[in-house]
C-alpha cells in the first residue's frame, strides 16, 4: 500500500524520489494499491498501473474528478 | 519548463520521451546547478514555488544581469490552470514576465475550469487570452469569436459556449490512450470507472470495455450540478465521521499541519484497537478489505486526509 500525497501519512516520505518510487512501485505490480489527495490526482502522475479508482465522498471539483479518473 | 512540485521527478524522468538526451537535456533548476551548466542543450524545470518573490530563482530572473544576457527561447507552464486563476498571485506575475520576454509559450493543462465552466470560464479564459475588448490584443474577428465562448448557452442557461473552446483546442489536447503510454503497451485492461458495486468480479480476459460500461451503467442516473454535488460531499463528510472529527480538531488545535496528521493517525489507531466498530466503521473495513478481495490494482482518491489516513490503516493491518 503506497501513498501519494503533499503531507506525510503514515511516516511515508513526501519527497519527490519517494512519490517516483510509489508511482514506478504501481506501474509494475510491486504495490496493489495507493492512497492519493485529489490535487496529487489533478496532476500528471502516469498511474496506468492501477485499473480502479475508488472515490472516497465526491470531491469538490468535478474537473479534478475527471482528471483523476483520466490518470489510469 | 515551470512545473507543481509533485510532478518535477516525473518531468525530469519522462523528458527523454520527448527528445534525444544527446541533444536536449532535462535538469532540476537550484542555483548550484545553474552556476554549474551553461549548457544551451540544458532545459531547465522549475519548480512552482520557485516563482514566488525572495527565492533564488526570482532574484535571478529579476536581477538586470539576467535581463541582458540571457535569452529566454520557449517557455512551457505545466498545470498552466492554477497560474490562469488568479492574475494578481505572485507566481503568475513572474510567470507573466519570463513569458513576455520569451520566444514561444505553451501553457499545458487538464484541468481548464477547476471549478467548472460556470464558475470559472470568464476568469479562465481571459487571464490565458486576456481581455475580449479593444484594450485586449486580439483583431476584431477574433474578438468576436472569442467573446462568443463567454455567451450562455440557449438549450442549457447555466453552461457557456464550451463546446466551440473544445473544438478549437482539440487539435492540442493530449490524453493518456493505449497508444500514447509507454511503448504503446497498455499495462493492464482499462475498465470504465463505475460506483462500488456489492459483488466485485475479476474480469475475464475477454472482457471489453463496452462490456464493463453496458455492465456497470447507473440506468436512469439523475443528472446533478455542481452545487449539489458539493452540498452531497459536504454532507458525507460532516455526518459520516463527526465523532472522530470532533476529537481530532479538539486535540489538534493550534498545532502544525504535520503534527495534525499524527494526531489524527493516533485517534484513529486507539479508536479502531480499542473500541467497539461501529456500523458504518464495519461497512467501511468491509469496503477497504474488498480493494484486496477483488484483485485488481487501484488508487483511492479524497479531497481530505483523514479519510485517507483511515484507509491506509485499515488496509495495511489487514496486511499485517
Amino acid at each position: 500500500m503506497g501513498v501519494l500525497a503533499g503531507t506525510r501519512i503514515w511516516r511515508h516520505s513526501i519527497s519527490d524520489s519517494a512519490r517516483a518510487a510509489t508511482v514506478a512501485a504501481l506501474n509494475d505490480h510491486t504495490l496493489d494499491g495507493i492512497v492519493m489527495t485529489d490535487k496529487v490526482g489533478a496532476c500528471g502522475h502516469n498511474l496506468v498501473g492501477a485499473n480502479v479508482m475508488v472515490f472516497i465522498g465526491s470531491l469538490y471539483s468535478k474537473a479534478y474528478e475527471d482528471q483523476a479518473i483520466g490518470d489510469v | 519548463m515551470c512545473s507543481p512540485v509533485i510532478l518535477l521527478h516525473n518531468w525530469l524522468e519522462e523528458a527523454e520521451k520527448f527528445f534525444e538526451p544527446s541533444r536536449l537535456k532535462a535538469r532540476a533548476w537550484t542555483l548550484k546547478a545553474w552556476k554549474e551548466d551553461r549548457d544551451i542543450r540544458t532545459v531547465w524545470i522549475v519548480k512552482v514555488s520557485f516563482l514566488q518573490p525572495n527565492t533564488d530563482f526570482y532574484r535571478l530572473v529579476m536581477s538586470e544581469n539576467f535581463k541582458t544576457r540571457v535569452q529566454i527561447l520557449s517557455t512551457f507552464s505545466d498545470e498552466a490552470h492554477q497560474f490562469g486563476r488568479s492574475a494578481t498571485s505572485s507566481q503568475n506575475q513572474t510567470l507573466r514576465k519570463i513569458i513576455q520576454r520569451s520566444e514561444f509559450n505553451v501553457l499545458i493543462t487538464g484541468t481548464i475550469f477547476p471549478l467548472g465552466p460556470e464558475t470559472d470560464a470568464i476568469g479562465v479564459l481571459q487571464s490565458l487570452g486576456g481581455p475580449f475588448n479593444e484594450r485586449g490584443k486580439w483583431n476584431e474577428r477574433q474578438r468576436v469569436a472569442l467573446s462568443r465562448l463567454l455567451v450562455r448557452g440557449s438549450r442549457d442557461e447555466k453552461l457557456y459556449h464550451i463546446l466551440a473552446l473544445r473544438i478549437l483546442i482539440a487539435p492540442f489536447v493530449l490524453r493518456r490512450t493505449i497508444q500514447s503510454s509507454w511503448d504503446g503497451e497498455w499495462i493492464i485492461k482499462r475498465t470504465v470507472a463505475r460506483p462500488i458495486v456489492e459483488v466485485i468480479e475479476p474480469y475475464p480476459d475477454d472482457f471489453t470495455e463496452t462490456e464493463a460500461r453496458a455492465k456497470y451503467r447507473v440506468k436512469n442516473a439523475k443528472v446533478i450540478s455542481q452545487t449539489e454535488l458539493m452540498a452531497r460531499a459536504d454532507r458525507q463528510r460532516f455526518f459520516a465521521w463527526a465523532p472522530l472529527y470532533e476529537e481530532i480538531v479538539s486535540l489538534s488545535a493550534g498545532v502544525k499541519e504535520d503534527s495534525r496528521v499524527a494526531i489524527m493517525e493516533k485517534v484513529i489507531v486507539e479508536r479502531l484497537l480499542k473500541e467497539k466498530l461501529t456500523g458504518r466503521l464495519r461497512r467501511f473495513i468491509a469496503l477497504v478489505r474488498s480493494f484486496k478481495e477483488c484483485g485488481e490494482r487501484f488508487i483511492i482518491v479524497s479531497d481530505r486526509l483523514f479519510p485517507l489516513v483511515l484507509t491506509y490503516y485499515v488496509r495495511s493491518s489487514i496486511e499485517w
